[in-house]
This record gives structure tokens, sequence and C-alpha cells, in this order.
């Protein structure tokens, strides 16, 4: 590699970004090129990548190093050796980036978990943490270390740990809408959780007459209900949904605790496109609505 | 007298003494209630966020881990109750994962030790447990208690965790034999608690149908409902003379429901057969196959003297369309009164479902206003 | 005659212990019979098995007479209930307000002409059946005044089930209350005939889409007093009593009968009130008489909510009513008495009824008369008066912290510690009146009895709104 004739990266994002392309380079053959090189076509995507960051009120920065190189020495080895950290520091201090090379999503986040926990232990007083996942080909992206850090000054000081999505699901206009029409809480936020990152704009509901609503004013391209919801009768309210959309334009799933041959057949006679009995595979859901919506 | 008063105070003094156990007892309930709920808070807000984490992640490739905190005393078995009720609704990989989990937490050691207690409470818990956990190792253990158990309610708590546990179908018959054996004709309950098996125990459903036991029959009647025959149309046909109502109506309805690939002479068989319910499915089985050949037979059932074949039979007529519809009409004309009232009946349905009919809907449908 | 006061006095002090005793005995049973109720219950997955084509049909019956305030409310909750195949027939007995129209102009309901009905039991012909294929689990019976059990046998003679369901047209069920009796038949289907449900209060209890969302006690007096009793009756009694197989009453306002059982013994009783007690006999002689193995059972965990009369007009007619209701029951199968041929229920169940329900009120008055009378005569006597007071009220009170125990240990549905303060002492000032009241208005309705009265009483419906804070919302 030729001398390194840019300047030290000033800023917090720079730095990180600067990390992630030693490393990217570092993966690659060969040697000596200051250039990006060009993926190939159909090359597989890099390693996945997550990131932790910190930020607290050490006593001074002696005190942060330490605490985030255990911290970063823990998750090397807990729950199991993997990976390659990274620990890039905010030159105006109190903050700290994780870079976890090689770790997935889920691995990411429990490490956050672990994170909060030496930081209740190491750290007392307020603290913020944030977990993220990078897209694809992070080394081709420096705006996205910037959103990181925007959003990252954002969350208040003693917000705990908060794990970050991006897409953002608010800003995806451009994907199809799904409502969730369901008594159980649990149930709806796990589909909520799910759909969004795949891309769909999620409405939930927790009751007949509120999926109604919803739906009539935003017509989603799916609905996945429920027979058994509160405040009106399932068949009627596949009933109604038919009523408010006689052309069929939305695609309904029923989806549901009732395995009865008669129920199905009834919903299908009702106007509901396909149905799916609990206790189910989050996958085959996926597929089905994928496959009515194609 | 003085004897009375002194066996009244006697009396007196055990009742108050009673009382004071009891307000005891009811407040130091209450209390535990309290605490125990406090503490379900504490729990969920201390390891709210690894069940996040164990939420988010169900699908992918890598395993879930415990918290990183581990876990103390009561919240072992608060956290084990939200897995254990995110298990029962799932099925597949995130099913797998969760299993995974507890047993790296060490839940079902934990629950396998407690089914070794004395205390039956604690058993029947623990075999709850171990039940949504899909342990396999504690069957065995569980049909010895299941043999133990005299009849209620809790012997099908056992039963359904040996089912989701069972990994041959060997430990599912034993089990069912157990349950049998308390006479208490709970088939379609046995057969419910059967589904839970991801086994496939067709060939014990056979066996059963093939013994002379009314109950294995009953049993395996009904776990068809949802299974399938499963090649056994000759011991099903042969059911249908059997001499207990329920199984040769049951045998009748399971042929009949695959109505298409029936032998003509056999579905002739049970338009004649001498039970009336059995007339009326196989009119109604042999309607829905709208073949013009039954038209002839179903006018003759239009004679039977029950209602309600009758009625089926009109129903079955008419869906054949042009043809059938005459034939409704000859009889709503000229038959005898029985006949044509259930011929105009179907003819006043025909003609609402042919109104209906054009629209995309069902014909069910009808105009409504919300309530 | 001082000596004859004290030595009726006496006797009734001893029949009173009695009595305790028995009660005990039934308390103990309950407490034994809760354990297997409420542990099949709790580890039963009852969203699950509601979706199982194993859980029977159910034919739900619901007798309205005057009910135009709160039959569409009491509908629309029914037809919500979590269960994969049952109907709903609302029976109008020939009401002299619009409930019938109500009804149809709220549900587009039409006649339905290709509905026979086969009246298996004698009952008043039905004017009309309606029903739309929109909502095709409901059935609107059109016919003319003939009283409850009437109706039930005219919603019996219409369904299409095998399993029935009485239901009071003010019954707020909850969502698996219906699941959870199926359940109870399941285990057993060959010997249960009848299952009875608990019924709770819903004064005071915050109401939502009909569904029970906070539950409260009720602020006014009656109603607090009839929370107190029916907690009582159906965790300390209607356990213990299902136990051994002599439970004498399934409420009417939810019960589950095995429809063919129901039919062979000739439906309900019509003419008179207490047909829920007459239907329950009947079965259990029926089925003594035929030597087959039976059970009716009590499911503790299927809840229906419903509300209490507040005012002492509706109140005192409402137990006037029972009371009338009761003593004829009784006189009719005295029969019963005693006789081993019919097992617990004629050797402990019609005895401990007749003895104990019916005439007890008169013992304990005559008896607390007596010695007042006593007492007035030797005024140095007045321990014996306060004597014959304690045991009435300690073992009454006993009895009433028995069964809140069972409902802290089994169902912990108010999880207030206020709330449980406010009962035990409530508790307590039942003695102070409303049981007395209670031994008048059976004696009333003895009297009314005795009158040939058959009348129904006063009876006015009142919105379920009245109570709750929230409002009910209306579906678009």
């Amino acid at each position: 590699m030729g001398i390194d004739t840019r300047p030290e990266p000033t800023r917090w994002h720079e730095r990180m970004y600067q990390a992630v392309l030693e490393r990217y380079w570092k993966q690659g053959e060969g040697s000596g090129s200051e250039e990006l090189r060009e993926p190939a076509s159909g090359e597989a995507a890099t390693e996945p990548f997550g990131l932790l960051l910190v930020r607290f009120n050490p006593t001074d920065d002696e005190t942060m190093r330490r605490v985030v190189t255990r911290i970063r020495d823990e998750l090397e080895l807990e729950p199991e050796p993997a990976g390659a950290l990274s620990a890039i520091y905010d030159p105006a201090g109190r903050q700290a980036a994780l870079l976890l090379f090689g770790f997935t999503r889920s691995r990411t986040h429990y490490a956050a978990l672990m994170a909060k926990r030496m930081l209740l232990e190491l750290a007392p007083g307020p603290f913020a943490l944030l977990a993220a996942e990078a897209g694809a080909q992070p080394e081709r992206d420096p705006l996205f270390f910037e959103r990181l850090a925007d959003r990252f000054a954002a969350q208040p000081e003693q917000s705990g740990l908060t794990v970050w999505n991006e897409p953002d699901p608010a800003d995806e206009s451009t994907g199809q809408s799904l409502l969730l029409v369901d008594g159980d809480e649990d149930m709806r936020r796990f589909l909520r959780q799910r759909f969004s990152r795949k891309g769909y704009r999620v409405l939930d509901a927790g009751d007949g007459p509120e999926g109604l609503r919803l739906f009539r004013e935003m017509k989603p391209d799916v609905v996945v209900t429920d027979l058994n919801v509160a405040g009106i009768d399932g068949y009627h309210l596949l009933t109604l949904l038919q009523e408010e959309d006689p052309e069929a334009r939305s695609k309904i799933v029923v989806f549901t605790d009732i395995r009865t041959e008669d129920a199905v057949r009834r919903c299908l006679g009702l106007g509901a496109d396909d149905y799916l009995t609990r206790p189910f595979s989050p996958v085959e859901l996926e597929e089905r609505i994928e496959k009515l919506l194609a | 007298m003085h004897s009375n008063l002194q066996i009244a105070y006697g009396f007196i003094g055990v009742l108050a003494g009673i009382i004071l156990l009891g307000l005891i007892v009811l407040y130091s309930l209450k209390l535990r209630d309290v605490r125990r709920r406090r503490a379900e808070e504490r729990c969920s807000a201390k390891h709210g966020d690894w069940l996040d984490y164990v939420f988010a992640h169900l699908d992918g490739e890598d395993p879930l881990y415990p918290p990183p905190e581990p876990l103390q005393g009561a919240e072992n078995r608060l956290v084990l109750d939200r897995l254990i009720a995110w298990i029962e609704q799932f099925r597949g990989e995130p099913r797998e994962k969760l299993i995974a989990l507890c047993e790296r937490m060490g839940f079902a050691e934990r629950e396998l030790k407690r089914l070794d207690s004395p205390l039956q409470w604690v058993k029947l818990d623990a075999a709850y447990r171990l039940g949504c956990l899909r342990a396999h190792e504690a069957v065995p253990r569980m049909l010895e208690l299941l043999g133990r158990m005299r009849s209620g309610p809790l012997v099908f708590i056992v039963a359904r965790a040996i089912a989701k546990c069972a990994r041959d179908s060997g430990e599912l018959r034993e089990m069912a034999h157990l349950l049998l054996a308390h006479k208490k004709e709970a088939e379609p309950l046995i057969a419910d608690i059967l589904l839970e098996s991801p086994l496939d125990y067709t060939a014990m459903l056979q066996t059963f149908l093939r013994s002379g036991d009314p109950e294995r029959i009953r049993l395996a009647l009904a776990a068809m409902r949802k299974v399938g025959p499963a090649g056994s149309g000759d011991r099903l046909f042969e059911l249908t003379r059997s001499e207990h109502a329920a199984i040769r109506r049951q045998a009748a309805k399971l042929l009949l429901r695959d109505c298409a690939s029936l032998a003509e002479a056999r579905i002739r068989r049970l338009l004649g057969h001498a039970d009336p319910e059995i007339r009326a499915e196989a009119v109604q089985a042999a309607g829905g196959l709208r073949r013009r050949e039954y038209a002839g037979l179903l006018r003759a059932s239009m004679n039977d003297p029950d209602w309600q074949v009758r009625m089926n039979s009109a129903f079955a007529l008419a869906k054949l369309g042009e043809e059938g519809l005459a034939v409704l009409r000859d009889a709503a004309d000229r038959g005898a009164e029985a006949q044509a009232e259930a011929a105009r009946a179907a003819l006043r349905e025909s003609g609402r479902r042919r109104e209906a009919g054009s629209l995309r809907r069902g014909a069910d449908w009808v105009p409504v206003r919300s309530v | 005659m001082r000596e004859l006061l004290l030595v009726y006095g006496t006797v009734a002090m001893y029949a009173v212990m009695t009595v305790t005793l028995i009660y005990f005995t039934i308390l103990f049973f309950s407490y034994k019979g809760i354990y297997a109720m409420i542990k099949g219950a709790s580890y039963s997955r009852f969203r699950s098995l509601s979706g199982s084509e194993s859980a029977p049909p159910v034919s739900m019956i619901v007798p309205a007479y005057n009910e135009a305030l709160t039959i569409i409310d009491n509908v629309k909750s029914l037809l919500t209930l979590n269960y994969h195949t049952y109907e709903v027939i609302v029976v109008n007995d020939g009401s002299k307000d619009d409930t019938i129209q109500v009804l149809i102009e709220a549900f587009g309901l039409v006649p339905k002409e290709d509905e026979t009905i086969r009246y298996a039991i004698d009952c008043t012909q039905v004017r009309h059946v309606y029903h739309n294929p929109a909502y095709p689990n409901l059935y609107v019976v059109d016919k003319p005044n003939g009283g409850k059990a009437d109706s039930l046998n005219a919603g019996i003679n219409l369904s299409h089930y095998p399993l029935i369901c009485s239901i009071d047209a003010d019954s707020l069920l909850e969502k698996d209350a219906l699941i959870r009796m199926a359940r109870v038949y399941m285990e057993n289907p060959a010997e249960t005939v009848a299952i009875g449900g608990n019924v709770r209060i819903a004064n005071g209890c915050t109401i939502r889409d009909g569904v029970v969302a906070e539950v409260r006690l009720p602020k006014k007096l009656w109603p607090m007093m009839q929370t107190l009793e029916y907690m009582k009756a159906f965790l300390g009694g209607r356990i213990g009593w299902s136990h051994i197989n002599g439970l004498i009453i399934v409420s009417g306002a939810f019960g589950m009968f095995r429809k063919d059982a129901v039919v062979d013994v000739g439906g309900y009783r019509d003419g008179y009130p207490g047909e829920d007690m007459n239907i329950i006999i009947k079965l259990h002689r029926q089925m003594l008489d035929l030597k087959k193995p039976y059970r009716v059972a009590y499911c503790p965990d299927a809840v229906c909510w419903t509300q209490a009369p507040d005012t002492y007009r509706i109140l005192s007619s409402q137990r006037k009513r029972w009371g009338r209701g009761n003593l004829k029951n009784m006189l009719e199968n005295r029969d019963l008495l005693f006789r081993p041929k019919y097992k617990v229920f004629g050797l402990l169940t019609v005895p401990y009824n007749i003895l104990f329900e019916t005439l007890n009120p008169y013992f304990k008055l005559t008896g607390l008369l007596a010695l007042i009378g006593y007492v007035a005569l030797d005024m140095t006597q007045w321990p014996v008066l306060l004597t014959f007071a304690g045991i009435n009220f300690l073992s009454g009170y006993l009895l009433a912290i028995g069964s809140l125990v069972l409902e802290q240990l089994a169902f912990r549905r108010y999880p207030r510690m206020k709330d449980l303060v406010k009962m035990t002492v409530f508790s307590a000032l039942m003695f102070l009146g409303y049981y007395q009241l209670g031994v008048l208005w059976r004696f009333q309705g003895h009297i009314e009895f005795l009158r040939k009265n058959n009348s129904w009483g006063v009876m006015t419906r009142q919105s379920w709104n009245q109570e709750s804070s929230a409002a009910v919302n209306q579906t678009q």
C-alpha cells in the first residue's frame, strides 16, 4: 500500500467510514491499490456488518477507552468467538462506535444487550446505546455513517438501548401496504416488524371496527385478518370488506386459529383469497402474500 | 341447658378460630398475588430488551442466546411461560429456534427434574411445560404418570404433552390406549390431542379402524376427519353396516366426503341405506357430484319417508341444471304434498341463487347495513 | 311456657349447627373439586381448542321479552364469541315493545320460509322464523307470549345442533366462555347432560364493545350484596355440589345441556318460575331412574356477566319469584326425599334443599323469636340470645370467607386490595339486614305460591350503559 496522503479524518463518522474502507481493502485480494475495486458482477456481498454506538459520561478519556475496550473484548469472545471488532472514538469525546465486522443482525442485537449490561456495571449513570446494521456495501456509502451519527445525536441521553433498522419504514412510500387485524398485541408487533423489514408499509388494528376504519381510509393492498376479532364477527368483517371493495383490489388473507373445513369454505366464499391456520410458519405467510400480490 | 350453652360456646370458639385463620390465609394470598404481579412487572422491565431480541430474530440461521444477565428465581418461570406462548403460536423454524434456546437455558432439564417430584401438581406443571418444549426424554415418565392417574380433566393435560413430545407412533398408541381405558367416550378430544403430534399415525388409525373395539373405531373415525381415510375405503364401507349408530354415520360421512372417487355401486347402496341420516348424507354428496346419471335416483329419493332426505334430494336436483329443475317443477305440480313442499323450497332457493350468481360474491351475499 | 320457648330455641340452635356442618362439607368438596377444574382449565389452550373440529357445535337460545333496549348489544356480543361453529336463536316471546322490530331492522332479517320446525317438545306455535344469510348464525323466532320456559322449548325445537345453551337476554358472555364449557363436555360427552356456568355481577364494571374491560365491585348497595351472595352460592356451593354430582340448579342465565337429554325429559316446564331448577331435577330423576351413569357438571371458569337489580322493588320481586319457584319445585319433587335409589341427589341434595333452603328460614326466624320471647320473660338469660345470634353470624361469615378464599385461590377477578377489604367488611354487614330481608322475601314468595300467584313481577330492563363509565363503541 502506498503512503496514505489523505489527512486523518476529523469527524467521527468519517473515521468510521475510514475504518470500513480499510477493512474492505484488507479483505480484498492483492494490494497496493488505493482506489476502490469494483466488485465483479455476481460477486457475493461483503460480510455482514453491525455497529454499536455508545455514549456515556466517563470521567476522562482514559476511562472511556478502558470501558470501551473491555466491552470490545467481551463481545469478541461471548457467547461465541466471532468476527473482528474495531473501536472508533469520537474526537469530540464521550462517544464511541464499535464496528462489528462479521456480525449478523441478530448477533449485533445480542451484542447490544451485552454492552448494555456492561455499561450498567462499569459506567453508572445515564447512557445511550444504538445498535444498527449497515446495508449492503457500506464501503460505498459514506453518508450512511453520517446519517447514523446524526440519528444517534438525536437520541436522548438516558434512552438506554435502541435498535435502528434501515430502511426507515416511514420513508418507504413505494412499497405495498399491508393491514393487520388481530387482537393479540404480541403477534401484531411481530408481524409488523417482520413485514416492515421486507419493505411493506404496515398498518395494524387491534379490533374489527378499527380495522374497518383503516381499510376505508388507506385501502391497503393486502389485509391479514383473524376471525376471532373483538367488536365484530369475523365473517361479518369479511362481508363488510367485500362491500367496501367490490372489485377485489385488495387481497384478503384469513389468518386464524379456526381449523374447520366449514370455516375455510365460508371464508373463501365471502371473498377471502387465502386461509392460513395457526400455529403458523412466518415464512409460509410471507410466501403466500407475495404470491397473491404478484 | 347449661351443657347446651357450653356446646354452643365451644362451637362459637371453633368458628371464630377458623374465621381468623381464614382471614389470615385470605390476606396473605392476596399479598402474595400483589407481590407476584410486581415481580412480573420488574421481570418484564429487566428482560424486556432481551425478549425483544428473541422476538425480532426468530428467523434466520443464528441461534438465539440466553440473556446476558442470568435469570433468578421466579424470573425463570415467567420467561419460560412467555417463550412457551410463542412456541405454541409458531411452526417450523421459529419453533425450533425457541426450543433450542430453552434447551440452552436449561429449562428442559429443570422441568425433567420436577417431573420426578412426589407432588402431583408439580408433576402436572412439569408435564405441561415439557410437552410445550417437545422434550422427548420425558415421554416414558409421562406415560407412566398417565397410567397412574385417575379419570378427570388432568389426564388430558398429560396426554397432550405426550402427543407433542412423541417421536414414534408406538408412544402415541400407548397414550391413546391409556385414555380410552377411562371409557369416557371422549374420542373427538383424543383425536384433537393426536393432531398435536407431527408424526404420521395413519397406520395406527387403520389398525384401530380394523379392530373390533367400538372405542378404537370411534377414535379412528374422529381422527380421520382431519387426516383423511387413507385407503380404508373397504373397511369404512363395512362399518356403515355397524349396529352402533354413531359409528355407521361417521363412517358414511367419511366415505361420502371423498365422493368423487367412490364407486357408483357403493353410492347406490348408501342412497338406499336403512338409516335415514346416512341416506340424507348420501343424497347431499351425490348432488354435489352433479352427474346426470343420478337424476333418476334423486327423483326416487324425493319419495323418501324422511323429511331431510326429501329436502336434500330436491336441493341436489336443483344443482343439476335444467334437467333437474324440470323434474322439480314436475314434482311441485303433480307430486304428493311431501314431495311438492321440498320441490317448491328448492325452486325458490335456486331462483335466489341465480339472481345473486352474476356477481362475484358467493350466493349467500345480501346487502347489509352496518350494525 | 318459658321452658317451651327455650327448648324450641335450643332446637333451632342445633338445627343451625347442623346446617353449618353441611355447608362446611359442601365447601370442603368445593375446595376438593376446584383443583382439577382449575388445573384442567389453566393448561388448556382455549384459543386453539375453539378452532378445532372436535369442539361440538352449540345452539344458544336467548328468550327475550320486552328487551328492546339491550337486545342488540346482547346479540352482537353473542355473535362474536371465540368458537368456530354455533348459532344464536333469539326467541321473541310476544314482546309488547318493539323487540322484534329492532332486531329485524338492525340485522336486515327476513322471514325464512324453508325452515320447518319439528315440534319435538310441546310449545306454542311459532309465527315466523327470521334469518339473514349475511348473518348465517342468527335466527330470530317470533311467537306469541308463553313464558320463558315455552320460549326455550321453541328454541330447542328450532335448534340444529346437539348441544344447547340457555342464555338470558341480558347476559354478557366472555369470549371464551363457550369453549370453556364445551371443553368440560368434550372430556366426558357420554355422561355429561348439563353444565352450569358462573354468573358474576357486572354492576360497577366498565364495559366496552360488549366485553367487560375492567372488573370492579358495584358502587350501589344492593348489587354489592348480591355480588357477595352469588360468590358464596356459586363458588362455595355449586362447585362442591357438582363434585359429588348433587347439583340441583344450573343458572338459566348461562347453562349448557345436551339436547337429546332435554327432549327426553320433555323440555322445560312452563307456566311457573323456577324452570331452571326444574329441568335439572328432571334430568337427575330421569338418569337415576334409567340407572345410567351421568353427571351434571359445573364450569366455574366460564363466566357470564349479568346486571343485578339495584332497587329494592326489582330485587324483592326477583327473590319472591325465586321463592315461589323453589317451593313449587320442592313440593312437586318431594318423592325424591330420602330415597336411596336417587343416591346423592335423593339422600342429600333434596333433603338439604327442602329442610334447609326452603324451611330453614322459618326455623331460624321462629327460633329467634322464641329466644327473644324467652329472654323477654327472663332478662338474665340474655347470653342465650347472643349465643344464637353469634352462631348464626359466625357460621355464615365463615362460609363467606371460605368462598372469598376460593375466589382468591382460583379466579382472582378483583385485583385490588381495597376490593378485598370491601368484600370482607360487607360480608359481615350483610348480616345486619340483608339476610333477614332474604328470609322475608322467601316467605312472601311462599305466600304468593299458596295464593296461586303466577306472574313474573316487576322487571325493568336497563341499558348496559347505566353504570359503565366508558361509552359502548358502535361499529360503523
